[in-house]
């Protein structure tokens, strides 16, 4: 199974100021938590959505943290993969709104392309000088793990040497449904190809995805056992299982069928988004507490399933900085 | 440096599907295409308050009723779109019970729901119809959820190209022995924000989609699905199956240049094409017709048609493109899977539909658009081109099954 060895990280995420404290964030942020001016210095950064603002500060953060790896890699070689799935939706309620009370002529040009959520991943790569690839993932919860196995098997394909994978998510405009739980701020990933056997000692550790999917109302399937197999097939058992679940059926099925696969499994409440899974694997990576092996599993009341399975080494971060500039 | 085309299981086209203006089914799509495609329309949405309100449109009576919903949140036609040519894809294909119950779904979509998001918006759609978050990107899952698919379920949004990433990405599952069978594809409804910021951007045509024209003025858009089962030749083999065409090669690169516009020098467009030939085990003298992304904005054809001369050179005065955004819209997220599926049945049928007639070629695109009558594919192999805003390029090549085991 293809992995993915992460050497840096960085977060950008209200209440947790760095990849350890990721796990527990502020669930309804002042106005403010987050400025701009001070996390990204420079030019051309203020009239960005704020969601492409979180990313490109996580993803200094990250870079920053993996130390010089990424400098010697050439553009062609380097690729980025984000996963979202609300970046847009508050610019896209702006947008409609002023169509509908104005006509089009009233949107705003600069933030106009926006409304494609896949320009956060392009204006990273810009940002650092990507030519080998842009990839944005969107899958209803599972986006982000769907970015990192997406990372894995273009590496593996010989896409690219080295990737950014990140998540970003803004809080949904108030009349969507879900808005309470909107998943806010971003989080990103600095990886290169795990050597099969071999520790990078710069890394955080290594980490494996699988994904699969379960119908809505659908009793648990062959699926799941095949995804959890393959994760769990050429090493010892999880001690610990973080579950990041809502409460539809999906979610309680997923739930039940984890009954008895590891030690223990905690359940966390899912926001609306791609990012809180993301956040759990994020933590753990950097903590690596509860041993070195755990799996972290998300579901979407869609049906969307997918396992992280990581493997944390000893590490000594922050590195030394670099940059990819 | 990317994987060739022998490193892992070759990949073959065992089924499609598709809806569009030119109707529903790959059948309907391919006579509309040698009929000389569709006409764009007003889109039927009283709310779109802009000045182009064109588009080329699946006839409404064609648009699927069913499946209207998915957990808590209701399908909008682009869902809809998606399960009917999935279900027609896969039937074509003959996959069994058993097979469906593993298959992967890869799908390119940037808008996927957002028809529902504008109906409560404009007051059409309830609020109130849920407390629980309903995401936009749902498409992929309602595929599943209908076909009873329980391999992994991938949403891919790569803007205009998010399809042809799709395609891929898939390929990529195959190939690397993750899965033996993938759907994939692509489905975009109407999005009246869609067509607003391009109204805004002033990147409309104010007649019809008409790329190389020395008169374009922008694109227009058509919404449908287009969908093809991916398979392993082994497998195809296996459960003989019969193969439409062999995905033979693919490869991505990024301008990293500006939001919107092309990277004038065409740089990394050409890297994308070398390296799809690449990996095909392909040269240029292989490829027998071009599927080109040719969206009708003037400065993404000319730099498009001078990457094509200086991948071609002077091959490129006989090698026809199809410019099938001039018969059914640029398809926005879709437009990377109609230009496989199209490739797929160039390749299928060993011959290229007219284009749609151009009023004056422009000079800055000197490339071939024969538009009198179809032309004998003359070599095996098609290359299909997908762009998209952000810099994203994407290219496949198709090639007949002949050389697959």
């Amino acid at each position: 199974m293809i992995s993915l060895d992460v050497l840096g990280l960085g977060v950008v995420l209200p209440g947790a100021d760095k990849p350890a404290d990721a796990r527990t964030v502020t669930a309804a942020p002042a106005p403010g938590w987050f400025d701009v001016v001070t996390a990204l210095t420079g030019r051309g950064y203020r009239r960005l959505p704020t969601a492409c603002q979180y990313l490109l500060a996580a993803t200094r953060s990250a870079l920053d943290d993996a130390g010089d790896a990424p400098d010697a890699v050439p553009a062609e070689r380097r690729g980025v993969v984000v996963g979202t799935n609300n970046a847009g939706m508050a610019l896209m309620e702006e947008q409609d709104r002023s169509i509908l009370e104005e006509g089009a002529d009233a949107i705003t040009p600069i933030t106009a392309p926006y409304f494609a959520m896949s320009l956060f991943a392009s204006r990273l790569a810009v940002e650092h000088t990507v030519h080998g690839f842009t990839l944005t993932t969107n899958s209803p919860r599972t986006a982000g793990f769907d970015a990192l196995q997406a990372g894995a098997r273009a590496l593996a394909r010989g896409r690219a040497d080295v990737l950014v994978v990140g998540a970003t998510e803004d809080e949904l405009p108030r009349p969507e449904p879900g808005a309470d739980g909107s998943d806010i701020g971003a989080v990103a990933l600095v990886c290169a190809p795990s050597a099969e056997g071999i520790n990078n000692p710069s890394a955080y550790g290594s980490c494996r995805i699988r994904n699969a999917f379960l119908a809505p109302g659908a009793a648990p399937a062959d699926a799941l056992d095949d995804a959890w197999a393959a994760l769990t097939a050429d090493g010892p058992l999880p001690r610990h299982v973080d579950a990041v679940l809502d409460d539809s059926a999906t979610g309680r099925a997923v739930a039940d069928w984890l009954a008895g696969k590891a030690g223990t499994v905690s359940i966390t409440p899912a926001g609306a988004g791609c990012l809180s899974p993301m956040r759990h694997l994020v933590a753990r990576l950097a903590t690596g507490d509860d041993g070195p092996e755990h799996v972290v599993v998300t579901a979407a009341a869609e049906g969307n399933v997918a396992f992280a399975r990581l493997t944390t080494l000893p590490h000594n971060h922050p590195q030394q900085h670099g940059s990819w500039q | 440096m990317t994987a060739g085309r022998d490193d892992g299981r070759r990949v073959v086209v065992t089924g499609m599907g598709s809806i569009s203006c030119l109707g529903t089914g790959v059948d309907a799509f391919w006579a509309g295409l040698l009929a000389g495609g569709g006409t764009p329309a007003p889109i039927p949405d009283p709310d779109a308050r802009m000045a182009n309100r064109l588009m080329y449109l699946v006839p409404q009576d064609e648009v699927p009723a069913e499946p209207s919903r998915l957990a808590g949140s209701t399908l909008a036609a682009g869902p809809r779109m998606a399960v009917a040519a999935a279900r027609e894809a896969v039937a074509d294909a003959g996959l069994d019970t058993r097979t469906r119950a593993r298959l992967a779904v890869v799908l390119g979509v940037e808008m996927g729901n957002a028809g529902w998001h504008e109906s409560r918006r404009a007051g059409v759609a309830s609020a109130a119809e849920g407390a629980t978050w309903s995401p936009m990107t749902l498409t992929a899952a309602a595929v599943g959820a209908a076909l009873g698919a329980g391999g992994g379920n991938v949403s891919v949004g790569n803007a205009c190209a998010a399809s042809g990433y799709a395609v891929a990405v898939a390929a990529d599952m195959i190939r690397g022995g993750e899965a033996d069978v993938v759907l994939t594809g692509g489905a975009e409804g109407v999005t009246r924000v869609g067509m607003g910021v391009f109204n805004r951007l002033g990147a409309l045509d104010p007649e019809r989609c008409r790329p190389f024209d020395l008169h374009r003025q922008g694109t227009l858009f058509g919404d449908g699905a287009a969908m093809l089962v991916l398979e392993s030749a082994e497998h195809a083999a296996r459960r003989g199956a019969t193969a439409y065409a062999e995905l033979a090669g693919a490869a991505w690169s990024c301008d990293a240049h500006h939001p919107t516009a092309p990277d004038p020098s065409g740089g990394q467009a050409l890297r994308s094409i070398r390296q799809a030939l690449d990996e095909a085990g392909l040269s240029r003298e292989d490829i027998g017709a071009v599927v080109p992304h040719g969206t009708g904005t003037p400065l993404n054809d000319a730099v498009e048609a001078r990457v094509l001369r200086e991948v071609f050179e002077d091959r490129c005065d006989g090698l026809p493109l199809f410019s099938l955004k001039g018969l059914i819209g640029h398809t926005a997220g879709v437009a990377g899977a109609f230009g496989a599926l199209t490739a797929a049945l160039l390749v299928h049928h060993r011959r290229v539909p007219a284009n749609a007639p151009l009023d004056e070629q422009d000079p800055e695109c000197p490339v071939r658009l024969p538009q009198q009558e179809p032309v004998p594919l003359s070599e095996q192999a098609v290359l299909v081109n997908a762009y998209a805003f952000g810099g994203n390029n994407v290219s496949l090549v198709l090639t007949g099954p002949e050389g697959a085991p």
